[in-house]
């Protein structure tokens, strides 16, 4: 096995791994700090990973910073809970304030993929509702965009995932089929199923984003149920297997292990670049524009530590909002004793 | 205690499908830790293990998992949570402040220190540190009550439960890559999941566990 992940960068030297195959490596293109390039992306998850993909694809010189190591799941991954924290940001956070936050070590992912490295995998869709809800259901704010528009990227995002998925969904305006068949149920999931039927209430398989039949060289889930603590079959269809390879074939840089900051900007007010640290030194990659996409905890964290004399308050934050109001991943779970056997810890969730 | 998994043993799926190789060396690194603490003082380490027995007391009859080592190695390597409670000093500051805190409380309320008092003793302290009623200046603002849930039993339960030996006890399957699993209705077993003995099928249940591997 290659030097440790969480020690020495893997994407450097025109080359990245190819976590799709054991010791594998692709070629990456590779940018000079002083080097303009058009975006410099915070982070390399669910949104950063996405972003960097679809920037490379239009053309665009892209490089994508994560702070945390690019893993090989097929070598990397053990079926261990305590081990698998290495996939958390687990650098101290403070909880504090009248009613503090519970989080739990894996409330957020440090590794190319982000959190989706041990995100559950369900995958579903905003009702039309939800974009008006201060219209239509009196709380919150409107959004800024249409339902349609936001349902015409979950479609690419559902082809882009293999998300298997129900033929039929109970709710909402009909959509397409998902592309790739839905799973079997767990026991857990059929004592759900079979309150709602008790209940007269519609039900359905959720739509998850690991694959219910072989693509390309990824075989179907097996089944195993540690998929919160990192798939190490690559059945999930998390960035780190699915847009950051795409990203990286089609002339994205990503650097590993490389922790931005502080963000630039000139006298104009826009942004230069940013200040990240790799190899134990500061550096500055030179860019026109700058995404930040590093989590609700490290996003506002990042833009109120980039504070100049031009932006007192932080970055992006006219509206005094930055950092207030945190969400975090929330969890529901329930748990009960029932007649049959039900092995939870088998299957997907 | 009844043993609801006779006979089974998670480690005899060591050289199976269900184990891949780094899980092997991870789950080797924990069988092999060492018994000597490389965190905790002499006297911490008395009083760590003393309330180790009485959070997660253990059966006689099968060796013991090693929790207060499983705790101090975490300690050892600093292995931090991500999150810390605003009441709550960094993690090892918080052990150590917390274990000599109860010694003080156990030495003015019982007259000796933790380990040394009874066990009922023990446990009235524990309950006490849980609802909050401790308040010797030994505790230094740190609230006992928050330091019993989120950083002592709670390290202790995690090390506990990362152990092999504590599978066996639940029936929980263990590591299971790249193999995974393939019956996953009720009352559906695979073959090399842990069998549970309903009452007078003890050896029914002891015949297929012996058969996970
Ligand atoms: C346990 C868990 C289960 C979840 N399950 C689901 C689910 O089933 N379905 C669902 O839709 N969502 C789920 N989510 C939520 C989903 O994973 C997140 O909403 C999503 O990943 C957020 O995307 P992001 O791009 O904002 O951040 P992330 O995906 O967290 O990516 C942020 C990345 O930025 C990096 N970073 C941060 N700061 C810096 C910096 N300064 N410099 C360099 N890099 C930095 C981090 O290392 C990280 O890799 C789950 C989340 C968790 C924690």
């Amino acid at each position: 096995m290659s030097a440790d992940a969480a020690q020495e960068p893997r994407g450097k030297n025109g080359r990245a791994p190819d976590p799709l195959r054991v010791g594998g490596w692709m070629p990456m293109r590779e940018y000079a700090d002083d080097e303009h390039v058009d975006f410099a992306i915070v982070g390399t998850g669910a949104g950063g990973g996405t972003l960097a993909c679809k920037l490379a694809e239009y053309g665009f010189s892209t490089v994508a910073f994560d702070a945390g190591p690019w893993w090989r799941p097929l070598e990397e991954f053990a079926s261990d809970e305590d081990h698998q924290q290495k996939l958390y940001w687990t650098d101290e956070r403070i909880c504090d304030g009248d009613n503090p936050l519970q989080l739990g070590s894996n409330n957020s992912g440090k590794a190319v993929g982000g959190s989706m490295v041990h995100f559950a995998m369900v995958s579903l869709r905003f009702r039309p509702e939800w974009f008006k809800a201060r219209t239509k259901l009196g709380y919150a704010v409107d959004w800024p965009l249409d339902w349609r528009e936001m349902w015409h990227y979950y479609r690419e995002v559902e082809q882009a995932l293999s998300i298997s998925g129900p033929v039929n969904y109970p709710w909402g305006p009909p959509r397409p089929r998902y592309p790739y068949r839905a799973h079997e149920l767990n026991a857990a999931g059929l004592v759900l199923a079979r309150g709602c039927e008790a209940l007269g209430l519609k039900w359905t398989p959720t739509p998850l984003a690991t694959l219910s039949a072989p693509r390309g060289i990824a075989h179907p889930c097996v089944y195993r149920g540690f998929c919160t603590i990192g798939c190490s079959t690559n059945a999930k269809q998390s960035a780190l297997i699915t847009w950051i390879p795409r990203a990286v074939r089609a002339g994205a840089e990503v650097r590993d292990l490389a922790m931005v900051g502080r963000i630039e900007t000139d006298t104009t007010r826009l942004c230069t670049g940013v200040h990240y640290m790799r190899e134990g030194q500061w550096r500055f990659q030179k860019a026109r524009n700058v995404v930040v996409a590093g989590y609700a905890i490290e996003t506002p964290r990042l833009l109120l530590i980039s504070s100049n004399n031009w932006f007192p308050d932080g970055l992006a934050n006219s509206s005094g909002l930055v950092g207030r109001n945190l969400m975090v991943q929330t969890n529901q779970a329930v748990w009960g004793k029932f007649d049959e056997e039900i092995r939870w810890y088998k299957g997907p969730p | 205690m009844r043993d609801r998994y006779p006979g089974y043993d998670v480690l005899d799926k060591r050289h199976t499908p269900s184990w891949n190789e780094v899980t092997r060396r991870v789950i080797d690194q924990r069988l092999s830790i060492s018994r000597e603490p490389n965190f905790f003082s002499e006297d911490e380490w008395l009083t760590l293990n003393a309330i180790c027995d009485r959070i997660v007391p253990q059966p006689k009859d099968r060796p013991p998992i090693p929790v207060a080592a499983l705790v101090d190695d975490k300690m050892a390597k600093d292995r931090t949570d991500g999150y810390r409670h605003y009441r709550l000093p960094k993690m090892q500051d918080a052990w150590r402040r917390g274990l000599s805190a109860l010694d003080r409380e156990a030495q003015t309320r019982h007259g000796g220190r933790f380990h040394t008092i009874s066990v009922a003793e023990q446990d009235t302290l524990l309950l006490q540190m849980q609802k909050g009623s401790l308040d010797n200046p030994a505790w230094d603002g740190m609230p006992c009550t928050v330091f019993f849930s989120e950083r002592m039993a709670h390290d202790i339960v995690a090390a506990y439960y990362a152990h092999p030996t504590a599978w066996n006890e639940i029936g929980f399957g263990g590591p299971a890559s790249p193999r995974g699993y393939v019956r996953m209705s009720f009352d559906k077993r695979d073959p090399w999941e842990a069998a549970e003995a309903k009452p007078g099928g003890e050896d029914e249940a002891r015949r297929r566990n012996r058969d996970v591997g």
